[in-house]
């Protein structure tokens, strides 16, 4: 109990100590009287019950009484949240219909995502859904801290003819990139031969395609490229020039022009593409490539690819696994070359880990990714992996045997859609770690 | 001897009882106290508002009002209940509530008027669930909630179930009905406004409100099933925090933590799921009269409980582990993924209308909301025991019908829900009624002091069941206890009142207050052989019972 009230004998006591010590008998006597009185007198000027009690507390915090006070964190944090600077920060609030991106590429599921060795990359983004109904307008550029730069323009149309699931897209893209990687070509090539190049292109594609049940997709495009190369602009490595030739790296410094034809099939079943966790994807693609300025590097090029997720444990639990693969024909009696930009490539974040980004150029390569991932928690995702494929130079030698091997285990930090940053840690050998920082999935 | 000797005895003799502890006594005469008038007028406060972010952080980093030691809770009387007061009234576990009070819940009336119109004054800012304010033909004012497009019925039917459950444990909720919105009856208030995902307030358009209902499933018959959350008397001026006191409430005198009836909130949370209990779903209220008030203090937004999470089923971490739980994280990478974390081995049965709810691997004391709240982390066995009192006291046809309330079209659906909840409930019991002396419910019957087991109510076993008691004077000034040399053993759960009341040894007066200490006797419960104490005042011709002490029940529940 806090009340401290005083009791009467107090004041009898004081008037005691004065000195007046001929009144020391009488209130001795006052004081054995007050004494022998039960205990409960004593108190009679606090609480006698304990309603009054709580009611004497109450009063004396009324007087202490003061404005609900909050600290500077806490008034940041309702600031922040009353002015919805989260959601304007991370969900791109478009401004005029612009809102910033991140990256320059994207990863196959239309994610925009940083293309490999560019650095950070940063952009704007205009979107106009709705247009007019079923038309959407994008469009924007992005540039990097290596000053790799790129401009798109999309035009969609869904549901065309009132046919649901029947699109088209017209697509035109401008990208620099003035320090790609390069180490020769083939499986053989050397680290040291590292050397870097400028690709410069502009491409137009129109497709027309129809989607059924959200799973299955055809589509058959057409399209433009005009390609640029010229010497690198980093300065840790020699430019292409300085080590290779027209022989050991085809179509450098030549700048052929290309009409394609692409048709396209794919199966995607996946849960959620962002982040699957079940499903499988097929996909076919066969581009055929007309070199309409040179004559000299006419080529086609056929890509597959199946992926497959196994979930168990709730989707807490995924066994993913790819298998890819891209031809090449040519036909070289006619003369007709690959220019080096053009060749399908391995090593990096996205296919062999164990392996710098570019390591492998050649005309067909075969690769397989295989993951085991676990939910570390709701926002963390491990994985443990493993990549084998290797490039080779004509179909025939493409085979099993032999493919080169990495292996690593990584951290997925994901939003509840999408894996938003992936850190890879790589080997293909012991000791010689490779990390790759992603900012979207691998597959 | 000297004067001075003799000043100094008398002093010694006289003065120092009284001046000991001038407020020593244990027991009032007002005790036990069922009313805590806390309501004293105090002058209006100003709303403050809650940031969820902070909230999150505050209690998952910060470890506000996390516990050094035990702290016996703070609000409740010498039986160790929850006196009425602006956060609590006593209801079904004190008196026994009829079905159709259950039912009806803290409803005065039959919900906004449904002959229309309604007109939509302004978005709902506040919650996670889609929605809009309206005021009915009668211009009251009702919050509008609907359940996800994947999940009919579902976070509906939690809200309106768990409002009763929780009004008839004895919180003060808001009164929600179950409501079908013919859309027709909608109109938009020319000044009504909804903020944007970047916080930019728009106004409402037939466009706006179109979309927000298109986002929501409808029934066969065009209506669509929602809430109508009447809102509150009074002003709000912000949620309660789980910690510490309100600076500007002369009535707030008990830090949050320690009050019996946010800790034992815990047991009734888990049993109910309700993962959401955090500030963000609570409300003071200023009840005016003329210029100054008092505030009441409130729970709501129940959408987050049972198997439902409001916009989507509740996720497989709610109820099992913090949103950031360390230790969790470390091991589940470390065992690279050979750690199961328990939830994910549970099995969940596919009822839409119902989400994630289960009862097998639910445990009443390792279940978690969705970050640490600090008072369930001050929780200690006697306010479980409070809180479990109150869970058991709801019965299978209790639960049954107020399930019915839910409205599920799909009977199995029911019937799960209903089965999910009695089967918690008892683990619920069996959990925290073994971890004490469970005997309770003292009243005077002519000469005896009876009682009633609740672990036997909870059908927990008890072979060869006895009671054993000891009788002893108690001085309520010095607490003092001296036996009476009367103890025993009977089978049956009552104790005779003493015959002949001793001379209370200190004023020679008959005591007033007297102690007995009983033990529950079984080899099947180890736990009941702790002793609960019960305090008895005897005044005039009649006794009443004054105090209840369970030993143990001063430790940490968690």
């Amino acid at each position: 109990m806090n009340q401290t009230l005083t009791p009467v004998w107090m004041n009898t006591k004081r008037r005691a100590d004065s000195g007046r010590r001929r009144f020391l008998l009488p209130v001795l006597v006052g004081l054995v009287l007050v004494g022998l009185h039960p205990p409960v007198a004593a108190s009679v000027d606090g609480p006698v019950t304990r309603a009054e009690l709580l009611r004497q507390k109450r009063l004396s915090k009324m007087n202490q009484r003061q404005p609900a006070e909050q600290g500077r964190l806490e008034k940041a944090m309702v600031y922040i949240q009353e002015e919805h600077l989260l959601q304007k920060i991370f969900s791109m609030e478009p401004v005029f219909n612009f809102r910033p991106k991140f990256g320059l590429g994207d990863d196959g599921d239309r994610q925009q995502v940083l293309e490999s060795g560019s650095g950070l990359a940063f952009g704007l983004l205009w979107e106009k859904k709705d247009l007019a109904p079923g038309v959407h307008l994008t469009w924007g550029g992005s540039l990097s801290t290596r000053l790799y730069r790129l401009a798109d323009v999309r035009l969609e149309l869904q549901d065309m003819l009132a046919r649901p699931g029947f699109y088209s897209q017209f697509h035109a893209l401008y990208w620099n990139y003035p320090q790609l990687d390069f180490y020769g070509i083939g499986t053989s090539s050397r680290e040291e031969d590292q050397v870097n190049y400028r690709s410069e292109n502009f491409e137009f594609r129109y497709g027309i395609g129809q989607t059924w049940a959200n799973v299955f997709t055809t589509e058959l495009a057409a399209g433009y490229l005009r390609t640029r190369i010229g010497p690198g602009t980093a300065r840790e490595h020699p430019s292409i020039e300085e080590v290779f030739d027209e022989d050991s790296a085809p179509g450098m410094f030549r700048e052929p022009a290309y009409y394609y034809i692409r048709p396209h099939i794919r199966w995607d079943s996946r849960d959620n593409p962002g982040y699957p966790c079940a499903g499988t994807v097929l996909d076919f693609q066969a581009t055929f490539y007309q070199d309409h300025t040179l004559h000299r590097y006419s080529f086609d090029t056929y890509e597959f690819e199946a992926q497959q997720f196994f979930p168990f444990l709730q989707k807490h639990r995924v066994i993913a696994l790819r298998a890819k693969a891209q031809l090449t024909d040519v036909d070289r009696n006619a003369g007709q070359r690959v220019p080096f930009y053009m060749l399908p490539y391995l090593g990096g974040g996205n296919s062999l880990r164990g392996y710098r980004e570019f390591r492998f150029f050649d005309e067909n390569y075969l690769l397989f990714n295989a993951e085991y991932r676990w939910k570390a928690w709701t926002g963390l995702e491990m994985a443990l992996f493993a990549d084998y494929g290797d490039v080779f130079r004509r179909i025939e030698d493409v085979g099993l045997s032999e493919l080169r091997c990495s292996y690593g285990f990584g951290f997925r930090f994901m939003t509840g859609r999408s894996v938003f940053l992936r850190a890879d840690i790589a080997w293909h050998e012991w000791g010689r770690p490779r990390v790759f920082i992603k900012m979207h999935k691998i597959f | 001897m000297s004067k001075l000797t003799l000043f100094t005895l008398l002093i010694i003799f006289t003065v120092l009882p009284v001046t000991a502890e001038p407020d020593s006594r244990r027991f009032y005469p007002d005790d036990p106290l069922w009313q805590d008038a806390d309501n004293l007028t105090i002058p209006a406060p100003e709303e403050w508002t809650l940031s969820d972010y902070y909230d999150f952080v505050e209690n998952t980093f910060l470890k506000v009002g996390t516990p050094d030691q035990p702290v016996p809770a703070m609000d409740v009387n010498t039986l160790g209940e929850v006196p009425d007061s602006s956060w609590y009234t006593n209801r079904h576990a004190f008196r026994r509530m009829s079905l159709a009070e259950l039912t009806k819940g803290p409803n005065t009336g039959e919900g906004p008027d449904m002959s229309g119109p309604w007109r939509v004054i302004r978005g709902k800012s506040a919650g996670i669930t889609p929605g809009f304010v309206i005021r009915d033909a009668r211009d009251d004012m009702y919050f509008i909630k609907f359940d996800p497009m994947t999940n009919p019925e579902m976070a509906t039917g939690a809200e309106i179930i768990s409002t009763k459950f929780f009004y008839a444990i004895g919180y003060h909720v808001p009164e929600n009905y179950l409501v079908r919105i013919d859309p027709s009856i909608l109109t938009i208030d020319p000044q009504a406004r909804y903020t944007d995902l970047w916080g930019n307030k728009k106004a409402i358009t037939p466009e706006v409100l179109d979309d927000i209902l298109r986002r929501v499933p409808h029934q066969a018959d065009g209506r669509i099933r929602a809430v109508a959350s009447k809102a509150l008397d009074g002003r709000p001026v912000g949620p309660f925090k789980y910690y510490g006191t309100r600076a500007d409430d002369a009535n707030d005198i008990f830090p949050h933590e320690h009050r019996r009836v946010l800790r034992g909130l815990y047991v009734i949370a888990a049993w109910l799921n309700h993962d959401d209990s955090r500030s963000i779903n609570s409300l003071d209220v200023f009840v005016a009269e003329g210029d100054s008030g008092y505030i009441r203090h409130h729970l709501m937004d129940f959408g987050s409980c049972l198997g439902s999470g409001s916009v989507r089923i509740q996720s497989l971490r709610a109820g099992w582990e913090y949103m950031v739980e360390w230790s969790a994280i470390f091991k589940g990478i470390a065992t690279l993924g050979l750690w199961v974390r328990p939830y994910l081995k549970a099995d969940y049965p596919d009822y839409p209308s119902i989400g994630r709810l289960e009862y097998e691997r639910f445990d009443p004391a390792g279940w978690k909301p969705e970050y640490p709240n600090p008072a369930f982390q001050n929780m200690l066995l006697d306010d479980a025991f409070w809180g479990a009192r109150q869970v058991m006291a709801f019965t299978d046809e209790e639960i049954a019908a107020v399930c019915r309330i839910g409205e599920y079209s799909d009977p199995a659906a029911e019937a799960w829900l209903v089965r999910c909840l009695r089967e918690r409930r008892d683990k619920t019991g069996r959990h925290w009624l073994t971890r004490l002396q469970p005997v309770h419910d003292f009243a005077i019957e002519g000469d005896m002091l009876v009682f009633r087991n609740l672990g036997l109510a909870a059908g927990l076993p008890a072979e060869n069941l006895s009671y054993g008691y000891a009788w002893y004077a108690f001085d309520n000034e010095t607490g003092v206890v001296s036996s009476l040399d009367r103890r025993g053993q009977t089978a049956d759960p009552a104790v005779a009142l003493p015959e002949h009341l001793p001379e209370n040894r200190t004023a020679g007066t008959v005591a007033k207050y007297f102690l007995v200490k009983i033990v529950a006797e079984t080899s099947s419960q180890p736990l009941w052989r702790l002793p609960v104490s019960v305090y008895l005042r005897h005044d005039g011709g009649g006794w009443t019972v004054v105090g209840i002490e369970r030993a143990g029940g001063d430790i940490f529940a968690r």
